[in-house]
């Protein structure tokens, strides 16, 4: 009887979970991202961006925004470490993936990695939210001259997004069946100074909602 | 109330005390990373039969080290240390590729008690001054780290008797802990 009632109020009251992936090339401010994550939105401040290290491993931040709970699951991003990305993505409900607006250098390497994402089977309908990182620095380029850069991926997404949206039901069928139905967003961030998280966070939470991936809990 | 008491007092002197497990199967190098942490030499060290440990203070938080004996035969005695474990450091000897399977068995059927369902995993791919030492990519594989979603974990070379990466993990511990995990 009491399991019955409580089965009852955990129905009523528990909160929604979800899995949030950090991805980016090292040195991008995933970590830092994380923390400020953790800062903004959780009573136990994060760390100091001057004590932060490169990830070599897994960090985890679990907050509460506007009643759902979200998990966030920051990957060290050095080239030898990019293998074991992909044992999460069966797991997440979204990815966020961030990028160094100032190192011109690396921007297509940036854009290989996150065109493998996209196109990875396992991530086919998550939403993607990318953040341009270090808005802040007199080296970044504008959010402008970022998303043409960019655009030969997402609008990839977005193309294939709006098809099927036309004729929906049938994912199984298509053609192009890699871009199904997902959404992204350009953000852009100062992640040691918060800018722009917010607006990431009510986007992605949003589309969390509206998500319809089910993931079986393991452990 | 005392919990505030404690709280309150932590929060103005800034000393914290944890316990740490120094993990691992024999021979690994646990008791040479515990004694050149806790002392800064490379000591000669007999195998564990039973543990020891030791305390220090790193960046203003108290390290209970314990390393506990990885021989076969007492590695079941390890499960009567894990209540109130704030973080995990396990060892492994990376120049002992055939031994990296049971090294991964002994970490699963560990991670998987209930005690330890969500404390932090730091690894030392250890004995890296020695010829045709795994990297920590491979040592990472064999231990199937990345099918761990639920805590926080990290890995570093690391070479005891030279003292290599073994502060690094140690400030990876550090900001583990002072994040709150």
């Amino acid at each position: 009887m009491f399991g019955l009632i409580y089965g009852f109020w955990k129905y009523l009251f528990s909160k929604t979970e979800y899995f949030i992936l950090i991805l980016g090339l090292d040195h991008a401010g995933k970590t830092t991202l994380l923390e400020e994550i953790k800062t903004k939105y959780t009573k136990t401040p994060g760390l100091p961006h001057q004590n932060i290290i490169p990830t070599v491993g897994l960090n985890i931040a679990r907050i509460v925004y506007e009643k759902v709970k979200l998990v966030f699951w920051d990957l060290g991003g050095q080239s030898q470490l990019r293998s074991i990305w992909d044992k999460y993505y069966a797991d997440v409900h979204a990815v966020i993936y961030v990028i160094d607006s100032s190192d011109k250098e690396r921007f297509d390497e940036s854009k290989d990695e996150l065109e493998a994402i996209i196109k990875h089977e396992k991530l086919q309908d998550v939403p993607i939210l990318l953040f341009f990182n270090k808005q802040d620095l007199k080296e970044a380029e504008s959010i402008e001259f970022l998303s043409s850069i960019f655009k030969s991926i997402t609008s990839l997404s977005n193309q294939a997004a709006s098809s099927s949206s036309s004729s929906t039901t049938s994912p199984t069928t298509t053609t192009a069946p890699i871009f199904i139905s997902r959404s992204i967003q350009l953000q852009s961030l100062v992640a040691l100074k918060g800018q722009g998280l917010e607006e990431g966070m009510a986007w992605l939470v949003d589309n969390l909602k509206k998500s319809s991936r089910i993931i079986l809990q393991q452990e | 109330m005392g919990n505030l008491f404690s709280s309150v007092f932590f929060k103005l002197f800034g000393n914290k005390d944890v316990r740490i497990l120094i993990l691992g199967l024999d021979s690994a190098g646990k008791t040479t990373i515990l004694y050149k942490l806790q002392c800064g030499e490379v000591l000669t060290t007999i195998p564990t039969i039973g543990f020891n440990v030791e305390s220090i203070t790193y960046k203003n938080i108290r390290f209970f080290l314990w390393d506990l004996g990885g021989q076969s035969a007492i590695r079941p005695y390890w499960r009567c240390y894990y209540p109130n474990t704030n973080a995990i450091i396990y060892v492994v000897d990376s120049s002992d590729p055939d031994r990296l399977g049971i090294a991964n068995e002994e970490l699963a059927a560990m991670l998987s008690e209930e005690e330890l369902r969500t404390t932090p995993l730091l690894v030392f791919a250890n004995k890296q001054d020695l010829p045709g030492a795994l990297t920590d990519a491979q040592v990472s594989e064999g231990l199937k780290l990345s099918s761990l979603k639920n805590r926080q974990w990290a890995i570093f070379k690391t070479s005891a008797i030279n003292g290599v990466g073994i502060y690094e993990g140690l400030d990876w511990l550090v900001n583990v802990i002072s994040s709150g995990g």
